[in-house]
């Protein structure tokens, strides 16, 4: 049923790519070339960029040329500007051949070729590259007389240091996440992928942002059938802005009307290489940390970094953790209203007796309590969100104790159901990509329960259950890989094996390519040495 | 597309109008903790009674702060045609919906007993939610309305106390443990006789103040200088009572049923004769291994136990000689093969096949039981019954002899 | 082609394991084996697994000669256009009629057990719309979906065994064969409908995602089917004893009797939740046959739309064709010859003539 929906909207991008709202340049000048009059020139780019305050016209002479420089305050590089830039024309242009004679046809590769000391410079001739040029950080040259120019990409714009990710911190491991800019983004997962493998596309999406991605894969292990989906994907984008990866994700997603997520994200670069070394194709947003990675399936939201750098044998225990508590978020609350609603002989007598004591008095039935309770917890998190961080706490403080004393005590609702919907809650932050799915679903639960008891909530699960096998997440089923079953992948799955154990992709990402680790690699203490006797010092050497 | 539409919206309605049908809350449920059946005073009727716990007051002032005990549980009886009919009636007086899943004992009278219990149990096992492993008691001699309307002081909820002075049976093995299943599988037998936990009222005191107590909430009233013992056994025919092992009848039973864990044997000092010692049983086994030879069916039971010596009246026995402690095993093989002779004799008078002799020869001889099984009931009054025993004492506690005045 | 997916060979053992074993082991069978075999149902159920493989190999072998087709389709090659189209409805109408059965006894275990004042077409519907989201999602997510409830069933079930195990006796079973072979035999006959349910393989074989080493589904299908019945019928003999003849299931009675230290009592639920998620494999699997099978036998371009209309049949029958539980019984007995003969009867026919007439491959796999 969501696939009809996908379908008739793919259709819709579909007929209107040929005419795009937004195509990327803004204006109707894009296509024009540039012209040999420097005024001419800078007539255009103050028309199109208007009056605006940032942007600097610095005109010079170079050679009795007239020369401007044009870029946007605050994008460049001040220094390299003055040093490289400005010094290397107005001084250095001395020392270079160019007869006035010659005619200023040369005057900018001589420029390019032997003044400017600036690594990326670059020849342009159409408006459409120079306003990419300036808008992007780069310093437009103009040359009177000749219809080329020149831009020289001198980035210096003001962005966060690199600093542990707020968001998936861990306690063993590299402490680094990814920033807002996106060259920097590439450069961290360049030093952590050296191979030349490692293919790193750009495009842009977004009508009037112009937005930078960068989509990152390794060649030889990803399909390339994956790479073309993805790309043939964005490039169907058709909007305005794209201020976040969250706008890629919606676009591009498998399955939008379900409340799984098919599109994965993170914020540590260490997660990005491990998934680009899977066989996945990774898509950098300039402007967020945050960066997609396809295919996505349900078992990764369980796999944390941290998993990998420690032990295994902690590492899968915390794991069947994760799990246990995700079960705990979505049921706890449903199998409470089960119970005291319909079946409370599951109980054991002295368990019944207390919650059935407890609830004397209470005026909401236990569906309604759930309910009560659970949009107060909502309530308190949220709020704990968008405060300010001193008042932050005092809120939780506040709400969780006093009020949620207040009201057991007030007889409003049981003590039972403030401790499951607590409990339910503190598990739904062990496993974060999941809190907002689970919660959804133990709402989902909830209800069923109250109107059907065990039976209402054992349906809504097989209903799940046949929701999620039915999602696939560009082509890779989404509950692999428990089903279909393949059972050399569950060994990251449950638990998590030795790095010795795991000498394969998974299969769905893998493809072909997916043995990634020689076989025989157990450690073991070494064999068929001699038994050397360990310190003995011979004291009469 | 506009169809699905509408029958999409059908169903949900199905959800929201028609409400759910069998949710009850869980304060809204009175709990029964126990059941009873009696023979009601009017001709073909039947009594019943329940006690409803009060969830309200358990968690009210515990005993040690001076709580009062009283209220944890009320006892409402009711009347009519048959068992479920009688239950129904109940919500006459109650208000709430009866929960019957955490009832733990099934009392019935004795009068009712005689009539036949299929007259309660089939609602019992038929209903989905009483559970047939709660435990059968019959009152000897009294109304199941006076057992569950006796305050006991081990639980709160008196029934509760009722089932724990059933498992605790296992301390002295003078009376079985039966849950409604096993009786159901006796009487499903053609030849075994079902049996059933005995339960007394003993009323201490004087008859006058008997009548006094304090009121419970809907006016019955508690007696409180009544009490509750559970021992000996009810011997059924089918579905009607007919019969009582007493107490050492019904050791006698548990031995041959393999079904001892517990007691106590009192035997006479090898030396001395008046003076007496108490040897704690550990383990017991029985096997029940039917015989035919010429044609004559002999049931040999075999029983092995072991026991550790617990209490000797000083004199001068020295329990540390194993000359002295064979004595005592002999005595309490003696004791022992008493208790089963006794069993079998009372049970070949009453004509009940409480041991599962039938079943056993069914097992072993399968072609001549199918002669056999009709004739049973003149078989076993007459059957030829060997008692073996193999009683051994292992220990002989912190000590070996008692401290003794030096004459 | 109507249906897209593909399944794997083990995808498919495990759709056959759980359609037979969710209305079985811990359904009504074992009483009804019981009825007439009593302590020797175990050897019933031996004699059964036998007949199952054998049934089953009989069906692979002859859906094996038309790889690509379903029955619907080949059948027509097989014996003629209009013998062909009748006996393509025949099976149309076994997989809708079949159906009904388990989705009847569903809803009336749920209410007797677990909610007796619920009217029964809640509980119908309720799984009738389940499994109808699984049929529309397609072949696959219903196999997929499999792979996680099999092995879940299974674990429940072992340890529903395993807590029973203080209350099993072996007495139970001795004497062995008191009264003969003949009522072991007897005792299979109900069951002979429900072993040869392979047949929903027939309408598989087309989507299976290779033809190789196809033999080994059936045999390891049944090598689980087999271990599962005993468990079930060993553990129910040997809890309840001759209460087994009267209790309908007896399952879910046993798992009333669980009393792990007075902490684990009452499993009732857990019994549910085995019971929804078989039944909802079970009621798919048919489902998607008719819905599949009807969109062949009209030859249709797509079976989606037919999915709804069918629910609703389905939930109709179900409702109407028995009054009450009585009358259920007595249906389930009177009509196993009609089904031992669309199931078992009429493919080794089809095969026989398609040997005899030379149609379809025969790839080695007779």
């Amino acid at each position: 049923m969501a696939r009809n929906v996908f379908r008739r909207l793919l259709s819709l991008g579909r007929g209107r790519e040929k005419n795009k709202l937004f195509s990327t340049c803004a204006s109707p000048a894009s296509a024009a070339k540039l012209s040999r009059d420097l005024a001419v020139n800078l007539n255009m780019i103050r028309d199109t960029l208007g009056n605006s305050m940032d942007v600097v016209v610095r005109e010079l002479l170079v050679c009795r040329t007239r020369v401007a420089l044009v870029y946007i305050n605050g994008l460049i590089n001040e220094t390299a500007l003055r040093e490289n830039v400005m010094r290397a024309l107005m001084i250095d242009m001395h020392n270079v051949e160019p007869s006035p004679g010659s005619g200023s046809k040369d005057l900018a590769d001589s420029v390019k070729e032997k003044v400017l000391s600036i690594a990326d410079v670059k020849k342009i001739g159409d408006f459409h590259t120079v306003l990419d040029g300036i808008l992007g950080t780069g310093i437009v040259l103009f040359f009177n007389g000749e219809d080329t120019g020149l831009i020289l990409k001198l980035p210096g714009f003001e962005t966060r240091s690199v600093e542990e990710p707020h968001t998936e911190t861990v306690v063993r491991g590299s402490r680094e996440g990814f920033v807002e800019a996106l060259s920097v983004n590439i450069s961290m997962l360049r030093r952590r992928i050296k191979s030349p493998d490692l293919r790193l596309e750009r495009m842009q999406v977004g009508g009037v942002t112009q937005t930078d991605i960068c989509v990152a894969y390794i060649k030889g292990i990803v399909n390339t059938k994956l790479v073309d989906e993805v790309k043939k994907r964005l490039q169907r984008i058709d909007i305005d802005g794209v201020l976040e990866s969250g706008y890629l994700e919606e676009f591009i997603e498998d399955a939008p009307f379900s409340i799984f997520q098919t599109v994965g994200n993170t914020e540590r670069p260490d997660k990005v290489a491990a998934k680009l070394l899977e066989g996945r194709v990774a898509i950098f947003t300039d402007g967020t940390p945050i960066v997609l990675t396809v295919p996505y399936l349900y078992i990764e939201s369980f796999q944390v970094s941290e998993d990998y750098y420690s032990r295994y044998i902690p590492g899968s225990l915390l794991r069947m953790i994760r799990l246990l508590c995700v079960i705990i978020t979505a049921e706890l609350p449903a199998l409470y209203v089960a119970i005291t609603a319909y079946n409370p002989e599951v109980l054991p007598s002295p368990l019944l007796i207390s919650m059935a004591s407890s609830r004397e008095g209470v005026p909401f039935p236990a569906i309604g309590e759930i309910l009560v309770m659970g949009v107060f917890f909502q309530i308190l998190r949220e709020a704990g969100v968008r405060l300010p961080r001193p008042v932050g706490l005092t809120v939780s403080l506040v709400g969780a104790l006093v009020v949620g004393e207040a009201v057991v005590s007030a007889g409003l609702v049981s003590a039972p159901a403030v401790i499951i919907i607590a409990l339910a809650g503190i598990c739904s932050f062990v496993v974060p990509p999941q809190s907002d799915t689970n919660l959804l679903l133990s709402l989902f639960f909830t209800i069923l329960a109250g109107f059907a008891g065990f039976f209402g909530l054992f349906l809504g699960f097989v209903l799940v259950l046949a929701h999620m096998a039915s999602l696939r997440s560009f082509g890779a089923p989404y509950l692999s890989p428990a089903a279909p079953l393949s059972p050399g992948d569950l060994k990251d799955t449950f638990i998590r094996a030795p790095w010795w154990v795991m000498t394969g992709r998974p299969r769905v990402t893998g493809w072909k390519n997916t043995r990634r680790a020689g076989v025989v690699s157990s450690p073991s203490p070494p064999r068929n040495e001699e038994k050397k006797p360990a310190h003995r010092y011979k004291v009469d050497e | 597309m506009k169809i699905k539409l509408f029958l999409v919206f059908l169903i949900l309605h199905l959800f929201v109008l028609t409400g759910c049908w069998n949710r009850v809350e869980l304060d809204r449920r009175a709990i029964v903790a126990g059941f009873g059946a009696d023979k009601a005073e009017e001709e073909g009727k039947i009594q019943v009674t329940v006690q409803v716990v009060d969830a309200g007051e358990i968690k009210a002032i515990p005993l040690a702060r001076g709580g009062s005990m009283m209220n944890a549980v009320t006892v409402y009886t009711g009347t009519g045609f048959t068992a479920f009919d009688a239950f129904r009636n109940l919500s006459m007086v109650i208000g709430e919906k009866l929960f019957l899943s955490e009832v733990r004992v099934l009392v019935v009278g004795e009068e009712l007993a005689r009539e036949g219990l299929d007259k309660v149990i089939d609602f019992y096992e038929r209903d989905h939610e009483p559970n047939i492993r709660d435990y059968l008691i019959v009152v000897k001699g009294g109304e199941a309305k006076e057992v569950l309307e006796t305050e006991l002081r081990i639980n709160k909820i008196w029934a509760y106390g009722i089932d724990s002075m059933i498992k605790t049976t296992m301390a002295h093995s003078k009376a079985p443990a039966t849950e409604i299943i096993d009786f159901l599988k006796a009487v499903e037998s053609k030849t075994t006789a079902p049996v059933a936990t005995v339960i007394h009222v003993l009323r201490k005191g004087n008859e006058e103040n008997a009548g006094e107590g304090k009121s419970n909430q809907d006016g019955t009233t508690a007696v409180q200088p009544k009490e509750l013992k559970v021992s000996e056994t009810a011997v059924f025919r089918h579905y009607k009572l007919t019969g009582w092992l007493d107490e050492k009848e019904s050791r006698g039973l548990l031995w041959v049923t393999g079904k001892v864990k517990s007691g106590i044997i009192v035997v006479s000092s090898p030396e001395k004769e008046d003076k007496l010692a108490a040897i704690e049983i550990i383990r017991a086994k029985s096997k029940i291994k039917p015989e035919i030879t010429d044609g004559n069916l002999i049931i040999n039971i075999d029983v092995w136990e072991e026991g550790n010596l617990g209490e000797e009246q000083p004199d001068t026995m020295d329990v540390s000689k194993p000359i002295v402690l064979k004595e005592l095993e002999e005595r309490k093989k003696t004791v022992i093969e008493d208790e089963i002779s006794a069993a079998v004799i009372k049970a070949q008078e009453l004509n009940a096949d409480i041991f599962g002799f039938g079943e056993a020869v069914r097992r072993k001889y399968p072609r001549e039981w199918k002669q056999l099984e009709d004739q049973w009931d003149e078989i076993f009054p007459t059957l030829e019954v060997n008692i073996a025993v193999d009683a051994k004492i292992r220990r002989t506690g912190k000590i070996t002899k008692s401290a003794e005045p030096k004459p | 082609m109507l249906e897209e997916g593909r399944i794997s060979n083990r995808q498919a053992a495990f759709l056959v394991i759980t359609t037979i074993l969710s209305t079985t082991s811990i359904g009504f069978l074992p009483s009804m084996i019981y009825q007439e075999a009593a302590q020797d149902s175990w050897i019933s159920i031996l004699l059964l697994t036998v007949y199952g493989i054998v049934v089953g190999r009989i069906i692979m072998s002859l859906g094996m000669r038309f790889p690509d087709k379903t029955i619907v389709e080949y059948a027509e090659i097989v014996t003629g256009r209009i013998p062909g189209k009748i006996i393509g409805f025949l099976y149309v109408l076994f997989f809708l009629y079949l159906n009904t059965f388990p989705i009847r006894f569903f809803g009336e275990l749920s209410i007797t057990f677990f909610m007796p004042e619920t009217p029964l077409v809640f509980f119908l519907i309720g799984i009738i719309f389940a499994a109808a989201y699984a049929v529309r999602s397609g072949l696959e997510v219903i196999a997929r979906a499999n792979e996680i409830i099999l092995p879940v069933s299974l674990t429940i079930g072992i340890i529903l065994a395993i807590m029973l195990f203080p209350q099993m006796e072996i007495k139970n079973f001795i004497p062995m064969l008191e009264k003969g072979i003949l009522p072991v035999f007897k005792g299979t006959y109900v069951a002979l409908v429900y072993f040869a349910e392979t047949i929903v393989m027939v309408m598989f074989i087309p989507y299976l995602n290779t033809t190789r080493r196809t033999r080994g589904i059936i045999f390891k299908s049944f090598v689980v089917i087999s271990l599962c019945e005993l468990l079930a019928v060993v553990s129910t003999i040997a809890v309840l004893g001759e209460l087994a003849a009267r209790i309908p299931v007896p399952a879910i009675f046993a798992a009333r009797l669980v009393s792990l230290a007075e902490l684990i009592e009452r499993v009732e639920p857990l019994f549910l939740l085995l019971w929804v998620i078989a039944v909802f494999v079970k009621v798919s699997v048919f489902y998607y046959c008719f819905v599949l099978a009807t969109a062949q036998w009209l030859n249709l371009k797509e079976y989606k739309a037919l999915v709804l209309p069918a629910g609703v049949l389905l939930t109709v029958l179900s409702v109407v064709l028995w009054g009450n539980i009585a009358d259920l019984y007595e249906q389930m007995v009177k009509l196993v010859p009609y089904f031992v003969f669309v199931e078992a009867v009429l493919p080794l026919v089809l095969l026989v003539a398609a040997c005899l007439r030379g149609k379809g491959g025969t790839a080695g796999e007779n």
